[in-house]
């Protein structure tokens, strides 16, 4: 379970006025939910990403993963949080580009302590579940599609079975057809590995395909539709 | 893959940053390496000197002005008068045997040798001819090869005699001393015999036994001194800061007498021109020194009658210079150090700024602090190692032309400070110093003893790791320092990266 209460992210702007980003925005999303956050450009979506994945803090409010509280956790302790609890997918796929597309995969597991024969395997594992096969497994970003690309991040995001995948416009730079195909991985991948998906995206049709859609205005929660029951 | 390896894979990610970095980081290792091989060279050269120091002190007339220069290449003429005092007055101070047998009792004086050097001139007072002189690279008086040099003509060098109570004691001014043949002089007596260089023989085809005239008496050769071993006692004794330059001409060219004889000979019966004083512990000389100015006195003027100086006072001269040479080499060794650090921070911190965003990434996807730093630490060893090799190379081309640049110029300038010949050759033919005043044979003999321009350059195991060890710890410094940079990057500079 995933649950929000009065979230809050304000920013120091330049000028020395504060911009709230995030403005008391409370929520929950069951396990194994696909949630969607839509809104404009500049609406706070990525920030409340960021703030779900413990890549920054809020400046007040409570969040909430597997009754943990992640406000609570410092240091280490948000590093392995981060870590396990965690899967990112990024919209620029955020690849390592001298690692092989294998190593990329590899590289969350070995921040997890996996041992180096069962990372390789797993790794193999996912990038054959997403597509990636043989040869293309060695190969370096530079050398993969944009939806290849994408592939081998959903693989990376869910190598060390996370609870909770945040996805940032993770069709945001593909075309339609890949795009679509992405997310029906995405969803398809996650529903498999019973992960609770929050994907940020600005395209209204996939957003329709999810269970459920958060609509965020100014830093606000203005609505939350089901599309689908869970 | 762990993050290490991740580390020196990322080295290699930017070929041109790559070769850029490590030529610049190894030009500036080299350097370093270099002053820290041009430094140790010079500390070495300090404990040699200082280990060299002996308990000897020279006395020599005050304002002696009758010296052409170093060695035996110069002296008095002969007096015509046979008074001492006339002697005197038409010279400056000079010593006698008096004043030698003064300095005998002065307290820790153990021993006291007097010697008396006189220019003879050829044809008039001697029937010897001096080795033809040549000008050699460096415009060097020397004897040596015709063929390589440019010969003078109508030019005789006087023949250098001297004059001595003890013979041993010429070692302290010319260096260890060997006879190639025949028996040395006993220089308490009155006999008319002498030792002659080899160079010298051989121009006038001397043997032990044949005899030559010197002021109309006849001279028997008891020995022949080997110039040849001379030189090579030089090489072997580069340490203890022996010259080489005229001391071969003088050796080969001497004419070696018993005092007493050359003073009647040259009509300068109890006149001296050089008294070596061996104190019985060097930690007396000072002490020495001042007691034996004393006994000698001033003269009508109240200036002193001698220049008393000891082997640890002219020591001193040269270990200034070359603790000044250290000084700078230690200055660059830092420099260049700060300079290595300098680079390898700011090629890291380059790099760190470059990777942001993937350090970002790296954050989001759970890598711990050390995990970031480790990556860092490596690749920044990669390239440190990488300039480390082409630094060894480039220290050890340049180590020694560098210690000797910064000896040269050193010992030029410390020429010029102490009034030794910087143009004239080591001869000091020509040597002045910069009042006007000709440096006294003592001045010559003993700074020219102390030179400094053989200091040996050596790269030995020690200097390299030593290199290696400071380089690697800069390394890692450097890269540290610009991981905690990266340690302030927030993950969620990832999501931003759109």
């Amino acid at each position: 379970m995933l649950k929000v209460s009065n979230l809050t992210k304000e920013f120091k702007a330049g000028d020395g006025s504060t911009i709230t980003a995030v403005n008391d925005v409370s929520f929950a999303v069951s396990d194994g939910v696909f949630a969607s956050i839509i809104g404009k450009s500049g609406s706070g979506k990525s920030t409340l990403l960021s703030l779900l994945g413990a890549l920054d803090r809020p400046t007040s409010g409570n969040i909430e993963v597997a009754d943990k509280n992640i406000e609570k956790i410092n240091g280490r302790e948000l590093d392995d949080y981060r870590c396990h609890e965690i899967g990112f997918v990024f919209q620029n796929y955020q690849l390592i580009p001298n690692l092989t597309a294998r190593e990329n995969v590899c590289l969350a597991m070995e921040f997890a302590g996996v041992d180096r024969p069962t990372r390789i395997a797993r790794a193999e594992e996912l990038l054959d579940q997403v597509g990636i096969k043989g040869a293309r497994q060695l190969s370096r970003p530079g050398k993969l599609s944009g939806g290849e690309q994408q592939r081998v991040a959903i693989a990376r995001a869910l190598a060390n079975k996370p609870n909770l995948i945040l996805a940032d416009e993770p069709t945001g730079n593909l075309d339609d057809t890949t795009g679509k195909m992405i997310f029906d991985l995405l969803h398809q991948l996650s529903r498999k590995e019973n992960a609770t998906v929050v994907a940020v995206t600005h395209d209204l049709d996939i957003a329709g395909r999810t269970d459920m859609s958060f609509r965020i205005s100014d830093g606000k929660l203005v609505e939350t539709t089901r599309s689908r029951k869970k | 893959m762990n993050s290490f390896s991740r580390g020196v894979r990322n080295a290699f990610r930017n070929g041109i940053r790559t070769i850029s970095v490590t030529l610049i980081l190894a030009l500036a290792i080299g350097l370093a390496l270099a002053m820290l091989v041009a430094r140790q060279a010079v500390q070495t050269k300090i404990d040699s000197v200082q280990a060299s120091i002996g308990n000897n002190i020279t006395i020599t007339p005050a304002g002696m002005r009758a010296f052409g220069g170093m060695g035996f290449g110069g002296g008095f003429e002969r007096s015509n008068s046979t008074s001492d005092s006339s002697s005197n007055s038409s010279q400056g101070n000079t010593l006698t045997t008096a004043d030698l047998t003064k300095i005998k009792n002065v307290a820790h004086v153990a021993s006291a040798s007097a010697t008396l050097t006189v220019r003879a001139t050829s044809g008039t007072d001697t029937n010897l001819t001096s080795p033809t002189p040549t000008f050699n690279r460096g415009n060097e008086l020397s004897s040596s090869d015709s063929s390589s040099a440019a010969q003078i003509t109508g030019f005789k060098m006087p023949i250098a005699l001297a004059g001595v109570n003890n013979p041993s004691q010429l070692a302290s001014t010319l260096g260890n001393i060997k006879l190639s043949s025949g028996d040395m002089i006993d220089g308490t007596s009155s006999n008319d015999e002498a030792v002659v260089g080899d160079q010298l023989a051989t121009q006038n085809n001397l043997k032990v036994g044949s005899t030559f005239t010197l002021y109309g008496k006849t001279i028997t050769v008891k020995g022949i001194l080997a110039s040849s071993d001379s030189t090579s006692s030089n090489s072997t004794n580069s340490n203890s800061g022996q010259p080489r330059g005229g001391r071969n001409m003088s050796i080969g060219s001497v004419v070696v007498l018993p005092l007493s004889t050359l003073q009647t000979l040259s009509g300068q019966s109890g006149t001296i021109n050089s008294i070596i004083a061996t104190v019985d512990n060097v930690n007396n000389t000072d002490a020495a020194v001042t007691a034996i100015t004393s006994t000698l006195g001033t003269d009508s003027n109240g200036n002193n009658i001698a220049d008393v100086t000891s082997d640890k006072a002219n020591a001193q001269t040269t270990i200034d210079s070359l603790a000044s040479i250290k000084t700078t080499s230690t200055i660059s060794l830092i420099a260049c150090g700060v300079a290595a650090a300098v680079i390898i921070f700011l090629a890291m911190l380059m790099v760190v700024r470059e990777r942001r965003n993937e350090i970002g990434v790296l954050k989001a996807i759970g890598a711990k602090g050390k995990t970031i730093i480790t990556q860092f630490v490596a690749e920044s060893l990669v390239l440190t190692l990488l300039a480390v090799i082409i630094g060894l190379g480039v220290g050890i081309v340049a180590a020694t032309p560098l210690t000797n640049t910064l000896v040269s110029s050193s010992n030029s300038s410390s020429q010029q400070d102490n009034g030794m010949p910087t143009g004239g050759g080591s001869n000091g033919v020509q040597g002045s110093t910069s009042n006007g005043q000709r440096p006294n044979f003592a001045q010559f003999a003993n700074r020219g003893s102390r030179a400094i321009s053989d200091v040996v350059v050596k790269i030995d195991w020690t200097i390299v790791l030593y290199a290696l060890g400071v380089a690697v710890i800069t390394a890692a410094v450097g890269a540290t320092a610009a991981s905690v940079i990266a340690m302030k990057v927030r993950p969620a500079e990832a999501v931003r990266a759109e």
